[in-house]
């Protein structure tokens, strides 16, 4: 119990009247002091039996409407307290929201309940401005006796959870060259065969198998002895590598690049947590990685990873804007002008250096010091720019490290977007390694700049460079493409282009 | 008697004065009996102590409407000898008025708080009566008491602690 003021008072009173007694040298006035002293101990009991009657008969409800909302989505915390019979107490319920709860004051988290009342009710409206899980503490209930003597504040009820979630698409389209793919994210061949429960071949009995693999009623139909082999099952081992670069908080609120990359990344969250597999993440900004967790297959990690992905928001530029379209491959801007892929007639696509690094160096290399070649090596020296460029490029920096660090991730995904063509490219060779699978989400620009659908013929000819470039990386070996897009955009552009086409056939 | 104006407490209900001695029977008759034991002290000062402690249990808090009759008492004893019985009437009375400031109208807890109060102040007094049989100092007599006080105020407060399960490894 807390005492008030009012109780130090009275406290000070029964003091005072035994100095008065001591000075006075009058014994009688002791008994003036310890008649007072009685009673704030008396009053003190009191308030102590009111206060276990009051926890006896509470009853707190403590509820969250919805209890998953996206960022800025009021939330509505009902608390409903009653009580079995009326208390002598006064009592203040004051709701506990999150430190990042906006938009209630202290008034709109409390109210009491009146005497002879027996229940009362706070209904609290919030918003969580930033994404993440917030808990409601238990609502505090705080009991003040009638004397004005004494208080006393306890937490009673359950808390509740909240999940704030970022603003997230709500067509979000995954596939190549307009269709949808029909894989669900997770599920994978091991591509190995031993021990298992799934069924996978029979085979020809050879010397050294076990007795127990023979599979009779096949070598009964064939006439010669036959194994049958199962599935192994193994664990995928995946790394997210995710870009959230300034050029990626291109689009409308809710509908950046970011925000539809990050739905994928968090489906292949769901599907790791789901099937248990070891699951990493990486996060790169315009300065470098941002999030580093390695491949791990503990619940907290999967938390962590999921909470890492939803807090991301893309990098602000200098001037602390966030881009709001950096351009796609045939146009400029954004974070590397200067590794600008163009977009050739022939449909090819070639990097601002014109060539790879490995390339360059082995022309280089090959040219004889006469006139021919040293008219050529001052444009073969770019390529040194190149490399610089290169080993500056955030991304490409990041997919090294998440090699070394994810060595053991059997499958890296990298959700990017196609601002930056060659820079995307290098990532993802450096991103390949022994036989570890890459797979590669793309957002194509055009579909996410606001009025990139205003000139259809000309946002046509930029998604056919994007599919183009999606292709290229689609035909390296052990790497995936896919584009990640707002499925109504994108569907109205393709059908533009069938229109088009048909247009162009008569 | 009038309806006194008191000091709002935190739930609006005006502290442990007296609006309507009507609705306090119990108090009235306390400050009633302390009064008449001041009054048998002989007039005019004794009468006018008497007048002067039922106006403070009307207009003040009960406490201080007692420790002003202590103090009272005290100075009247200093010029007139004091039968015990006067003594006792007070205390008697001043019980009274204490007992009554503790009521809220829930009749069960009322009485137990009443009970406590009593049995309280009888410790207490026991305390300094049987501290007196060792020492005649009044100092010696009043730290007991204080002693005492502290102890009990400060055994309730960690019973309500312990009770109320608000006692944990962290905050003990």
């Amino acid at each position: 119990m807390q005492p008030t003021r009012r109780y130090w008072a009275v406290a000070t009173l029964a003091l005072a009247l035994a100095a008065l007694a001591v000075v006075l040298e009058r014994p009688l006035v002791l008994a003036g002091a310890a008649l007072v002293g009685a009673w704030l101990v008396a009053a003190q009991l009191r308030f102590t039996w009111s206060l276990r009657r009051l926890d006896a008969a509470l009853a707190v409800d403590h509820e969250l409407v919805p209890a998953r909302v996206p960022t800025g989505t009021p939330v509505q915390a009902l608390l409903s307290v009653s009580l079995d019979e009326p208390t002598d107490l006064a009592v203040t319920v004051r709701a506990d929201p999150p430190v990042p709860a906006t938009g209630s004051t202290r008034a709109d988290r409390e109210t009491t309940i009146p005497p002879g009342e027996t229940a009362a009710t706070v209904a609290l409206t919030t918003t969580f401005p930033v994404a993440g899980r917030f808990r409601f503490d238990p609502p505090e209930l705080v009991a003040a006796d009638r004397f004005g003597l004494l208080t006393e504040t306890v937490r009673r009820g359950p808390p509740a959870d909240l999940s704030v979630v970022v603003r997230s698409p709500s067509t979000l389209h995954v596939g190549e060259g307009g269709d949808r793919i029909a894989a669900t994210y997770g599920e994978h061949d091991s591509g190995r065969r031993g021990s298992g429960l799934e069924p996978a071949s029979v085979r020809e009995y050879v010397a050294g198998d076990a007795a127990r693999r023979i599979d009779w009623k096949a070598t009964a139909r064939l006439g010669r002895p036959q194994t049958r082999e199962y599935d192994t099952e193994t664990e995928l081992s995946t790394l997210l590598l995710l870009d959230h670069r300034a050029a990626t908080g291109a689009g409308p609120p809710g509908e950046s690049k970011l925000a539809y990359l990050r739905e994928v990344a968090l489906a292949f969250v769901d599907a790791a947590a789901a099937d248990n597999d070891p699951l990493g993440c990486y996060a790169v900004g315009d300065e470098g990685l941002t999030v580093r967790r390695d491949p791990s297959a503990d619940t907290r990690t999967y938390h962590r990873v999921r909470d890492a992905i939803e807090t991301l928001t893309p990098t602000p530029t200098t001037d602390g804007a966030v881009t709001p379209a950096a351009g796609d491959g045939s146009g400029g801007g954004g974070i590397a002008a200067g590794s600008r892929t163009t977009a050739a007639g022939d449909g090819t696509l070639r990097s601002g250096g014109g060539t790879s690094p490995a390339a360059a160096r082995r022309a280089v290399a090959r040219l004889e010091d006469d006139r021919f070649g040293r008219t050529l090596r001052p444009f073969f020296d770019a390529q040194d720019r190149y490399v610089q460029r290169v080993s500056d490029d955030p991304l490409y920096r990041a997919a090294r490290i998440a090699r070394r660090g994810g060595a053991t991730a059997r499958r890296m995904v990298l959700l990017t977007d196609d601002s930056d063509r060659a820079g995307v490219r290098d990532a993802v060779r450096a991103a390949r390694h022994g036989d570890a699978t890459v797979v590669v989400f793309l957002a194509p620009t055009v579909l996410y700049e606001p009025g990139g659908l205003a000139d259809l013929d000309d946002a046509y000819d930029r998604y056919r460079s994007f599919e183009t470039f999606r292709r290229e990386l689609a035909r390296l070996d052990r790497v995936d493409a896919y584009e990640v897009a707002p499925g109504d955009r994108l569907a109205a552009l393709l059908e533009h282009g069938g229109t088009r086409r048909r247009r162009a056939r008569q | 008697m009038t309806a006194a104006q008191g000091s709002r407490g935190p739930t609006g209900r005006r502290w442990l004065t007296v609006t309507d001695p009507r609705r306090r029977p119990l108090g009235f008759v306390g400050a009633c009996a302390a009064a008449v034991a001041f009054a048998t002290q002989g007039p005019p000062v004794g009468g006018v102590l008497g007048v002067a402690f039922l106006v403070a249990w009307v207009v003040a808090p009960a406490p201080y409407a007692v420790a002003f009759g202590t103090v009272a008492l005290a100075a009247l004893a200093t010029f007139t000898s004091m039968a015990p019985f006067v003594v006792g009437l007070a205390g008697v009375g001043a019980l009274a008025v204490l007992s009554d400031a503790l009521r809220t109208g829930d009749r069960a807890t009322d009485l137990r708080a009443v009970a406590a109060f009593v049995l309280t102040a009888v410790v207490l007094l026991a305390v300094v009566g049987i501290a007196s049989t060792a020492t005649e100092a009044t100092w010696l007599l009043a730290l007991a008491l204080v002693a005492a006080g502290a102890t009990l105020a400060y055994g309730t407060h960690r019973y309500e602690r312990v009770t109320m399960g608000l006692v944990t490894e962290d905050d003990p």
